[in-house]
């Protein structure tokens, strides 16, 4: 029991470093790294590379199509094109943007795909995240599912500032958009978010009062 | 108005604000019901991202042996041929200066066998016309194949010589001897004893042969078209025929 509670805080701090290393990486950096695998042949720099990305670049699949095996199979291919453009090297400016646009544009063939084999109602269903190790309480499960109902774009930007751990003006250089679009974008995201949660919160019959008393959504779990 | 509720709400949610800016907050929001909604669902929200976000399973650490794996794959299959052989991935400069370096070291050796090649025949040229002494021809011939050995191996490869050096990056000294259908039906009409390389063909065909040295059909149009141009040209020269091999240029004088 004591083991577990140890690696599943150990596990926490890990990720909150791993974000916090990330969130002060040089973007100047990734493209020294990448250019030096790209024209130098240095595979150590790709690695490095890898190490810095692949995670989030995880989360961010993993997210959009709620499947850990798919998220695992999508980095890998996502790896497996930078490592190929090797045979045909270009200056890339903007490494995470453009391993980033590789991602969404796989995850959209792979939900597309999805799409043409299986219902509408599957694919709502298929897009949330099954791979949860314990479960979230009701409250947060509805938070989550309102996170997952969000148009594309407000639920990318949530997903890589929240789960991901990009700052907005990292997804802004990203995106290829102005950081003042994308604050705009992810402050209407969080009102929609917002209002989709406070409507269910009123259908449940929650008073909010109960949320707001507790710091610890935890504690109230285990209050009942 | 608006705007300022959302100031507030992203402070609250960011924790940029006091304890005591928090707490006035709550207390607001006790006589505000939609206020109160709104900062429960923020506060519900960041709670549940919190724990989701620590729920979710990290990436297995099977698959970085499989990006390593690949990377290795990949960069093997990447490398240049002759650099992928000598070095691994990691060891690249050394790889690539050979790599550099074997397509002009090939063209060098391939220069030098030209003139090994070519010696010999100019000063027996001086000496005899081959045509008119055919019993004693064998005889400068031979010393020329058995006393370097590698002569053989790298006259076939004289001929296509403009391109050698790009297609030699690997093997330019041992390049296969490629068969030429001409080359033995023209031996096998010709000379008495088959050699299996061409300048051994070229060699007998000109020491035995009475007529012009033709390779293939555009070697006779062409021998056929310098006969008649330089009928009494008596010192032979040589040139490509096109089409991979060598042949005299010089129509055998009657």
């Amino acid at each position: 029991m004591s083991h577990f509670q140890l690696t599943l805080s150990s596990s926490v701090n890990t990720e909150r470093n791993a974000i916090n290393t990330v969130s002060a990486m040089d973007p100047s950096d990734d493209v020294a790294l990448l250019e030096s695998y790209l024209f130098s042949g240095n595979t150590n720099a790709l690695v490095t590379l890898y190490d810095r990305h692949n995670r989030r670049l995880y989360m961010y699949c993993l997210k959009l199509l709620g499947n850990g095996e798919q998220a695992e199979d999508l980095t890998q291919e996502i790896w497996e094109r930078i490592a190929r453009l090797r045979a045909r090297p270009q200056h890339v400016l903007n490494p995470t943007g453009f391993l980033l646009r590789i991602a969404r544009n796989l995850c959209l063939n792979q939900l597309k795909a999805r799409r043409r084999t299986s219902s509408l109602d599957d694919v709502h269903e298929g897009a949330l995240p099954k791979t949860s190790q314990h479960e979230l309480s009701e409250l947060e499960d509805i938070a989550v599912r309102a996170l997952h109902s969000l148009p594309d774009d407000y639920r990318e930007v949530l997903i890589l500032s929240l789960y991901s751990g990009y700052r907005l003006d990292e997804i802004a250089t990203m995106l290829e958009k102005s950081p003042d679009a994308i604050r705009k974008r992810a402050s209407r995201a969080r009102l929609q978010l917002r209002e989709r949660v406070m409507a269910l919160i009123q259908e449940s019959g929650v008073d909010p009062a109960t949320l707001l008393s507790r710091n610890d959504m935890s504690d109230m779990e285990a209050n009942g | 108005m608006m705007d300022d509720r959302e100031n507030l709400m992203e402070r609250f949610r960011n924790g940029d604000m006091s304890q005591e800016e928090r707490q006035a907050l709550l207390e607001r929001s006790k006589g505000d019901p939609q206020l109160q909604r709104a900062l429960g669902a923020e506060q519900l929200i960041s709670m549940a991202v919190r724990n989701d976000r620590a729920s979710l399973p990290e990436p297995s650490a099977a698959s970085r042996t499989r990006f390593l794996t690949m990377l290795g794959a990949v960069s093997s299959e990447l490398e240049p041929e002759g650099a992928g052989r000598i070095g691994s991935p990691s060891s690249d400069i050394g790889g690539r200066g050979l790599a550099r370096f074997l397509p002009w070291a090939g063209a060098g050796a391939l220069i030098v066998a030209f003139a090994l090649l070519l010696a010999p025949r100019l000063t027996e040229r001086n000496e005899t016309t081959p045509a008119q002494n055919p019993g004693a021809s064998t005889a400068p011939g031979a010393p020329a194949t058995s006393s370097a050995p590698s002569a053989p191996a790298t006259a076939p490869s004289l001929a296509p010589a403009p391109s050698a050096p790009a297609e030699s990056g690997t093997q330019p000294l041992a390049a296969p001897v490629r068969e030429q259908p001409g080359n033995d039906a023209q031996a096998s009409e010709t000379a008495p004893v088959r050699q299996s390389t061409r300048r051994q063909n070229v060699r007998e065909s000109e020491m035995v042969h009475s007529g012009p040295v033709v390779q293939g059909e555009h070697g006779r149009r062409a021998a056929g078209a310098s006969a008649s141009t330089h009928p009494e040209k008596s010192v032979p020269t040589y040139e490509e025929a096109g089409n991979g091999s060598i042949r005299k240029r010089q129509p055998h004088i009657k």
